[in-house]
């Protein structure tokens, strides 16, 4: 059957109980999810393969464990919804807080989880946070926080859901 | 532009899997389309969109990846092509963009396509109980497409309504371009046999509208 089912979204809330749209995404062929490899092995030879597969995007990495594609247009609902807030910069993140992503028109273009955070030497240029996130319906990479595809636009927030006190 | 050797490399370059791989990259609807503006391959073929038959091309492509037997488990690998196909048509206000958001918008082995085709056709197709569909452009050009069980059965190009007598040159050429394509078959052959394709798109369960 290749009509499209009209709700083919799993049920998903925020902490608010405000109802996250997501859709469920079928596999893509073999073959495309290869050539996808082949690409970013090239351009982005640093960034570590850690699994394959279409059916979830970054946002769905983040709020649904994989399981679902969710448009980065709701990313900041749900994060406000579920208690997260932004930090003033990276120096300030750790392990587990979320990196955003914003393109040239200033929209939510990605997200990613922080997984390392370095220590940096005076006078090196290295990226402070490195990540994991998923790149759109291509490969899960774990990559320095700026070391993505140019469609992925730029790191520009830190968000993190700990709770000091 | 079908028909000559940069019309085919651009609609190879579209249709690949590295081209496809680039947008996929892209997790929203927004940097998709923004994405896809973008592309130098997507800028040149709506350049060359600007002629009215080689929007006709474009549209008689898309239909030719919509009859290929798709995986039901899997995505289609065409899906970023395709909706590069209606996006452009689209952007350009050809009236051949509804036609083909409408084969599309119901499909859900498509992706991108089927989101951009949902938001030409909000409602998608109007399907029969047969399983048919149906849309019908405005006057002009004059234009049926018919899908059943989501393939396409058939166009015409020389309306639904009068008789096929002479239709014009160009029409003619890009009818018999898609009778000779890999989407033929013999109910496309049927329907460009018969006279009057409102009957026999009739006879197919297909219901009209305008």
């Amino acid at each position: 059957m290749l009509f499209h089912n009209p709700s083919p979204g799993l049920e998903l809330e925020t902490r608010a109980r405000w109802k996250i749209p997501n859709e469920l995404r079928l596999e893509r062929p073999k073959v495309a999810l290869e050539a996808s490899v082949a690409i970013f092995r090239a351009s982005r030879p640093n960034a570590r393969l850690r699994s394959l597969t279409a059916t979830y995007n970054c946002v769905g990495l983040v709020v649904a464990c994989r399981r679902t594609w969710v448009d980065p247009e709701h990313l900041v609902r749900i994060l406000r919804d579920d208690g997260y807030r932004q930090l003033a910069g990276p120096e300030q993140a750790e392990i587990g807080d979320l990196v955003i992503y914003r393109d040239g028109a200033n929209e939510v273009s990605h997200v990613g989880i922080v997984v390392r955070k370095k220590v940096l030497v005076p006078g090196q240029q290295e990226e402070p946070l490195e990540v994991v996130s998923k790149w759109g319906a291509d490969g899960e990479y774990i990559h320095d926080m700026s070391y993505v595809p140019k469609l992925l636009g730029k790191p520009v927030e830190f968000w993190t859901d700990r709770k000091d006190n | 532009m079908a028909t000559n050797t940069n019309g085919k490399e651009l609609f190879r370059a579209i249709e690949s899997d590295r081209f496809s791989a680039l947008l996929n990259v892209v997790s929203g609807y927004r940097s998709f389309t923004r994405a896809v503006e973008q592309q130098p391959e997507v800028q040149q073929l709506r350049s060359a969109m600007r002629q009215p038959d080689v929007q006709l091309s474009v549209f008689v492509r898309l239909v030719q990846l919509l009859t290929r037997e798709p995986d039901p488990k899997l995505e289609n690998r065409n899906d970023v092509a395709v909706a590069v196909y209606i996006w452009s048509l689209t952007t350009l206000s050809s009236p051949l963009a509804s036609v083909a958001a409408a084969l599309v918008a119901q499909r859900h082995d498509f992706w991108w396509a089927r989101k951009v085709a949902e938001r030409v056709v909000p409602f998608g197709s109007i399907p029969t109980e047969s399983g048919s569909s149906i849309s019908v452009l405005g006057d002009r050009p004059h234009l049926i497409v018919g899908a059943c069980n989501t393939k396409p059965i058939g166009y015409v190009v020389f309306g639904g309504r009068r008789r096929i007598e002479r239709p014009p040159a160009y029409e003619r050429q890009v009818f018999n371009e898609f009778l000779a394509s890999e989407a033929l078959s013999m109910g496309n052959r049927e329907l460009f046999r018969n006279r009057n394709a409102s009957n026999l798109m009739t006879r197919h369960g297909a219901m009209e509208f305008v």
